[in-house]
């Protein structure tokens, strides 16, 4: 009605919107669009998801590996990198244990590149606290130092190790537990800085299980991964 | 009028405001809806793809300890026994399997002593391990979570040879139904034990049926030559099916009795699996069906069937 009792005189505001009608239509729609995504992101938002896929991947090509080539492989994940901090937690590569060519047996503790390996989505990290070697345990993964590699591949690493029957042979007693959650740590950190919880907390972190016959079963919700997940709060480490 | 105008630029109507979040929530629930559908197609072909591999990954593992499945005969042994759950028709809410048979039986398998066979320092000599497949409905990852996802989780229990041969390849006797292999494996090794973590094999499997095959020859034919047939016997709950099947190293012993089978021979096993996909488990037991065959619908839709027959070697 408004509108149309002022069409005589008011030209101007008939041929567009004011810059600040522009700026509120604007605001409301990213409230909307934000409320939209929080409705969609269930668990494991923020690249999460896809981290555990391909690191799921990641171990199902070793264990392959292991029964095809008939060698031990390991899934490393790496913990302290010499020359490369950035890809602290988030590498994944796999090796096999390398096979002497004269007399044909393998060469314990000589372990060599296998895959070029994956990195995690960006602001997502292997978890060291929630990670751990036996499930229902204290304690975290078996560490291993990798040399002879290229100088980024260099350094120290957390290990999952499959033997030539494909069997995962740390969870003799019970399954290992590969946990990623998203977070943030500050660029270049140094290896001893762990990454902090963001925002939303227990949606932010996904994994699986790693059985003894070598498969794994990906966590279905945040209670089933660590009890202390579902009430974790921003700003905490993982 | 420059009154009006300043008045007209300080603000906007709400028939204005209103138009323009009716405008955005229309745009945003477009975008949610088809990002969502993405995103679960997405979520739900990986959960598919999974259910897949594990399924055929538990039909390739009982295909290959049924292929070296080893018996002798000319003894009072057990060398296979299968047995129909009694408890699995306890379990499941709205999902209950109810021809899953425990399997228990002796075979040359390569991942004894943890795969370690032929290391002079961890084999302990032999060859005939014995292995159990039981079925359990518990939330495979932790069983202490209260809000668990719980589905049907085959187990495989393997025993290695030294022990195999001392606790149970000798101490079995058929003529003694206490020493029949059932009660003396699962004496050592209660269902519990047996559905522990390390021994998962597979998850999401909802049925698990077996069906063995025997050759026999026909005696009910009065007249000519006996002819040689081949006899299924299913493991299940109806009246056609057996509910117990064992092989002795004298003949087959079948719960209802059957003589034609009882002078047969065990010629091959058909494995026959079902794999719910995650959406499927976590959907049957939240949704509620109309009736019993819209469920079987539903069923038929998310699950994969997996079926193997395997030769086993002979006597």
């Amino acid at each position: 009605m408004k509108f149309l009792k002022s069409r005589g005189g008011l030209k101007k505001s008939d041929r567009g919107f004011t810059l600040v009608e522009m700026l509120v239509v604007i605001a409301i729609m990213s409230i909307l669009m934000t409320a939209g995504a929080i409705g969609i992101g269930g668990m494991g938002g923020k690249g999460v998801t896809s981290g555990v896929a391909s690191a799921e991947s990641m171990f199902e090509e070793a264990r392959t590996m292991a029964v095809g080539q008939r060698t031990k492989t390991r899934v490393l994940v790496a913990k302290s990198l010499t020359n490369n901090p950035a890809d602290n937690l988030r590498r994944i590569l796999i090796v096999s244990e390398e096979i002497d060519s004269v007399t044909l047996l393998p060469k314990p503790g000589s372990w060599i590149l296998s895959s070029r390996g994956v990195t995690l989505p960006d602001q997502t990290f292997f978890s060291e606290t929630f990670s751990k070697k036996d499930q229902d345990k204290a304690g975290s993964i078996d560490t291993m130092t990798l040399s002879n590699v290229k100088a980024s591949y260099a350094g120290d690493y957390y290990y999952y190790e499959f033997n030539a029957e494909g069997i995962y042979t740390l969870g003799a007693s019970a399954p290992s537990t590969f946990v990623i959650g998203a977070g943030v740590r500050p660029p270049n950190a140094a290896a001893t800085v762990k990454p902090k919880v963001a925002g939303s907390g227990k949606r932010d972190f996904g994994g699986f299980v790693v059985w003894r016959n070598g498969w794994v079963s990906v966590f279905r919700s945040p209670d089933q991964m660590d009890s202390s997940i579902a009430s974790i709060k921003a700003g905490t480490t993982f | 009028m420059r009154f009006s105008r300043i008045a007209r630029r300080a603000g906007f109507t709400l028939m204005e405001l209103m138009v323009a979040m009716a405008i955005t929530s229309i745009i945003v629930t477009v975008l949610v809806s088809v990002t969502s559908v993405a995103l679960e197609t997405w979520n739900r072909s990986r959960a598919e793809l999974r259910a897949s591999h594990m399924g055929k990954m538990a039909v390739d593992y009982l295909a290959r300890d049924l292929e070296a499945f080893v018996v002798r005969s000319g003894n009072n042994n057990d060398w296979c026994q299968a047995i129909l759950d009694p408890e699995l028709s306890t379990y499941g809410d709205s999902l209950v399997s109810s021809n899953a048979s425990r399997l228990i039986f002796f075979t040359g398998a390569t991942d004894r002593y943890n795969g370690n066979a032929g290391d002079p320092t961890l084999d302990q000599g032999g060859d005939v391990s014995c292995v159990a497949y039981l079925m359990r409905f518990r939330d495979p990852v932790n069983s202490k979570s209260l809000k668990g996802f719980k589905t049907y989780v085959l187990n495989r229990k393997l025993v290695d040879p030294n022990t195999a041969f001392t606790q149970l390849l000798g101490a079995t006797d058929s003529r003694d139904s206490a020493k029949y292999l059932d009660p003396l494996f699962t004496g050592l090794y209660s269902p519990a034990t047996i559905s522990n973590k390390p021994n998962f094999l597979c998850e999401n499997i909802y049925q698990f049926t077996l069906t063995f095959h025997v050759q026999t020859s026909d005696t009910t034919v009065p007249t000519g030559p006996a002819v040689l047939t081949n006899i299924p016997v299913r493991m299940g709950a109806s009246s056609d099916a057996v509910q117990s099947f064992r092989v002795t190293g004298t003949g087959i012993v079948t719960e209802p009795p059957n003589p034609l089978v009882a002078a047969g021979r065990l010629r091959a096993v058909e494995i026959s699996v079902t794999v719910i996909s995650d959406f499927g488990i976590d959907q049957i037991s939240k949704r509620k069906f109309a009736n019993d065959s819209k469920k079987a619908e539903f069923l038929a839709k998310n699950s994969y069937q997996y079926t193997k027959v395997v030769q086993v070697p002979g006597i």
